[in-house]
C-alpha cells in the first residue's frame, strides 16, 4: 500500500513537470530544454519568500508563479525568438534552439549556485507538516491541475487558438490568429505551470538545490516524449508509469537504479515501438 | 477593390512570378487559370501575406486605399480575405465544429450571432453539422475540401457582422474575398455545385486559382490565364472560352492538335 501511494506520489511529480513543457511543445514545436531551470528559478524564489515572510502562503505561492513566468519568458526572449520561427522539428532550426536552450540552462543553474551555493537548502513544508500532508497537498494539486490544463485546452476561445496553432501554424494565421501574441500567452502559461510545479514539488520533497531543475527536465523530457509530444493524456499515463517503475526499481534493486529507468523507458519505447514523434495534438 | 500591381516573386532567386497585374472588385469572381508551374498557388499566397514579394498588392476602397505588403498575414485574414491552400487547410486534430468555431475563437462575435451563422452553413453543408463532433482528420478528402471551404465562409461571416455590430473593430476595411486554390481538386461535380451555390448564396466574392479550366470560367465572370509567371490574357469568361488558342492550350477544345497549329 505505501509503495503504491509512493508510485502515484512520485508519478505526480513527473506528471507536473511534464504538462507545461507539454503545452510549450504543442504550441511552439520546440523543445524548451531550460524548462527544468525555469522550475529551479521559481524553487528558489519561493523558498527565498518563504524565508522573508513565513507563514505567508499566498505571498510565497505568488512569488514562485511570478518568478517562473519572468524567468520562462526571459528564455523565449533571449534563447528562442532571436534564432526564427521554428515550424517544424525537421528544420535545422529546431537543432539551434535545442543547444542555445541548454546554454541557457547552464547559465541558470551556475547562477543559482553562485547565489546560493551548490548545496542543498530546507524548503518549508508550507502547506503541511507531516510528509503525508504534503504529498497528499501534491497529488491533489497535480489532479487539479491537469484538469485546469484540460479545461482551458478544450472549453476557453484561448484554449482553442492554441489547439489551431499547434495543429497547423500558417492555417492559423490565415484564420486571422495573431500567433506571435498567442505563443508568448502559452510562454508564459507554461511556465507559470512550472512555478507551481515547483511549490508542490518541492514543499513534498521538502529541499531545493540548483540541480533539481536538470534532474526533473530530463525526467519530463522523457514523459514527454515517450507520451507523445502535445498530448497531454498520454502524459499523464506515462508519468505515472514512470513512476511506479522507479519505486518499483527502487524497491527491488535499490536507489541507484532509480534514475536510470526513465531512459531504459525511452530507449525501449524508441526502439520497439519505433514511433516518430507524436506532433500537433494538443489535447 | 483588390489591385495587384506589377507583382514579382522569387524562390531562392528563382522568379516565379515575373510582374502580375490584376484586380478583383467588390462582390465580384474572377478565375485565374493556367497549366502547373505556371504561379497560380504563389499569386493566392502573395494576396494572403504568406510569401514576400515585390509590387504592391492594394485595397482601393471608398474610404481609401490600403496596402497589404506591410500587414501579417493574420491581419489580411481578419481583412476578409481568406485564403484557402489546395492541400492543408483544416486543423486535422480539432473536431469538426472547433475548426469552423476557431473564427469565433479570434473575434468577440456574439454567441446569438454564431448560432445563426452556423445554421446558415450547415444550411448548406448538412454532413458537417452529422459530423461536428468528429475529428476532421478522419473525414474523407472530399469533406475535408468541403470543410476547408465551409471554414472559410464562416470566418467571413463572422467579420462581416462584427464589422455590421462594431464598425472599426477589425482594424484594416473589410473585403470579403475568398481564395480557393483548387477547389475542384478531389471535389465530385455535386459537391462543387453545392460550394458554388454556397458562395452566391452568401454574397462572397472568391478568386478561383484552377487547372480546371472548364469549371473556372464556368462560374466566375472574368478570368486571367497565366503561364510561367506573366498573364498572357485576361478577359470575360465568355471571351477566354472563344479564344482558341488558348482553348486548345487549357484542353477545352476535343481537337485541341489541329486548333493550336492552325492558329499559331
Amino acid at each position: 500500500m505505501d509503495q503504491i501511494v509512493n508510485s502515484l506520489a512520485v508519478g505526480c511529480t513527473y506528471l507536473l513537470i511534464a504538462l507545461g513543457f507539454n503545452l510549450i511543445f504543442g504550441v511552439q514545436r520546440i523543445v524548451n530544454l531550460a524548462y527544468g531551470e525555469i522550475f529551479m528559478v521559481a524553487a528558489y524564489a519561493a523558498a527565498w519568500s518563504a524565508r522573508a515572510a513565513p507563514g505567508q502562503v499566498a505571498l510565497i505561492i505568488s512569488s514562485a508563479i511570478i518568478a517562473a513566468a519572468a524567468a520562462g519568458l526571459s528564455v523565449y526572449l533571449c534563447a528562442i525568438k532571436p534564432l526564427g520561427e521554428v515550424t517544424n522539428v525537421n528544420s535545422p532550426r529546431h537543432l539551434s534552439v535545442i543547444v542555445s536552450t541548454i546554454g541557457f540552462s547552464i547559465v541558470l543553474q551556475n547562477a543559482a549556485i553562485l547565489k546560493f551555493g551548490a548545496y542543498p537548502q530546507r524548503f518549508p513544508r508550507f502547506l503541511g507538516d507531516s510528509v503525508i500532508a504534503s504529498t497528499v497537498w501534491m497529488m491533489i494539486g497535480a489532479v487539479c491541475i491537469l484538469f485546469a490544463v484540460h479545461m482551458a485546452l478544450r472549453h476557453t476561445r484561448a484554449g482553442l487558438r492554441l489547439r489551431a496553432i499547434a495543429d497547423n501554424p500558417e492555417l492559423a494565421l490565415c484564420t486571422g490568429i495573431r500567433t506571435d501574441h498567442d505563443k508568448l500567452l502559452a510562454v508564459i502559461f507554461s511556465s507559470a505551470l512550472a512555478g507551481v510545479a515547483a511549490l508542490l514539488i518541492c514543499q513534498q520533497i521538502g529541499v531545493v538545490s540548483p540541480f533539481i531543475g536538470s534532474l526533473y527536465g530530463f525526467k519530463a523530457l522523457v514523459v514527454v516524449i515517450v507520451g507523445g509530444l502535445g498530448n497531454m493524456r498520454g502524459a499523464a499515463f506515462v508519468a505515472l508509469v514512470l513512476g511506479s517503475a522507479e519505486v518499483a526499481t527502487t524497491v527491488w534493486l535499490g536507489s541507484n537504479y532509480r534514475d536510470g529507468v526513465a531512459f531504459a523507458l525511452l530507449i525501449g519505447v524508441l526502439i520497439f515501438r519505433n514511433r516518430r514523434f507524436h506532433l500537433g495534438q494538443l489535447r | 477593390m483588390l489591385q495587384v500591381d506589377n507583382l514579382k516573386v522569387a524562390y531562392n532567386g528563382a522568379a516565379v512570378i515575373n510582374g502580375v497585374s490584376l484586380h478583383i472588385n467588390y462582390d465580384e469572381s474572377v478565375a485565374l487559370i493556367g497549366p502547373n508551374g505556371a504561379g497560380k498557388t504563389t499569386i493566392g499566397r502573395a494576396i494572403a501575406g504568406l510569401v514576400p514579394y515585390q509590387g504592391q498588392i492594394q485595397l482601393m476602397m471608398s474610404g481609401g486605399t490600403t496596402s497589404l505588403k506591410h500587414l501579417a498575414a493574420w491581419a489580411i485574414a481578419r481583412s476578409g480575405i481568406v485564403y484557402i491552400s489546395e492541400s492543408t487547410s483544416i486543423y486535422e486534430s480539432l473536431s469538426v465544429a472547433d475548426n469552423l468555431l476557431v473564427a469565433c475563437a479570434v473575434l468577440s462575435t456574439a454567441r446569438a450571432a454564431k448560432s445563426v451563422m452556423l445554421t446558415n452553413l450547415y444550411a448548406h453543408f448538412p454532413f458537417l453539422r452529422d459530423r461536428s463532433e468528429q475529428r476532421a482528420g478522419t473525414l474523407s478528402g472530399g469533406q475535408k475540401k468541403l470543410l476547408a471551404i465551409a471554414r472559410g465562409l464562416f470566418l467571413i461571416q463572422c467579420l462581416k457582422t462584427l464589422s455590421l455590430e462594431h464598425p472599426g473593430s477589425v482594424g484594416a476595411p473589410l473585403f470579403p474575398l475568398l481564395i480557393l486554390d483548387e477547389p475542384s481538386h478531389g471535389l465530385s461535380p455535386q459537391a462543387l455545385d453545392t460550394v458554388r451555390q454556397a458562395l452566391r448564396d452568401l454574397n462572397v466574392a472568391f478568386l478561383l486559382i484552377e487547372q480546371m479550366a472548364r469549371f473556372a470560367l464556368n462560374i466566375c465572370r472574368r478570368a486571367y490565364v497565366l503561364r510561367n509567371g506573366v498573364v498572357v490574357m485576361s478577359d470575360f469568361s465568355e471571351a477566354v472560352c472563344e479564344n482558341a488558342l488558348l482553348r486548345s492550350y487549357l484542353g477545352l477544345s476535343a481537337d485541341r492538335a489541329s486548333t493550336l497549329w492552325t492558329k499559331s
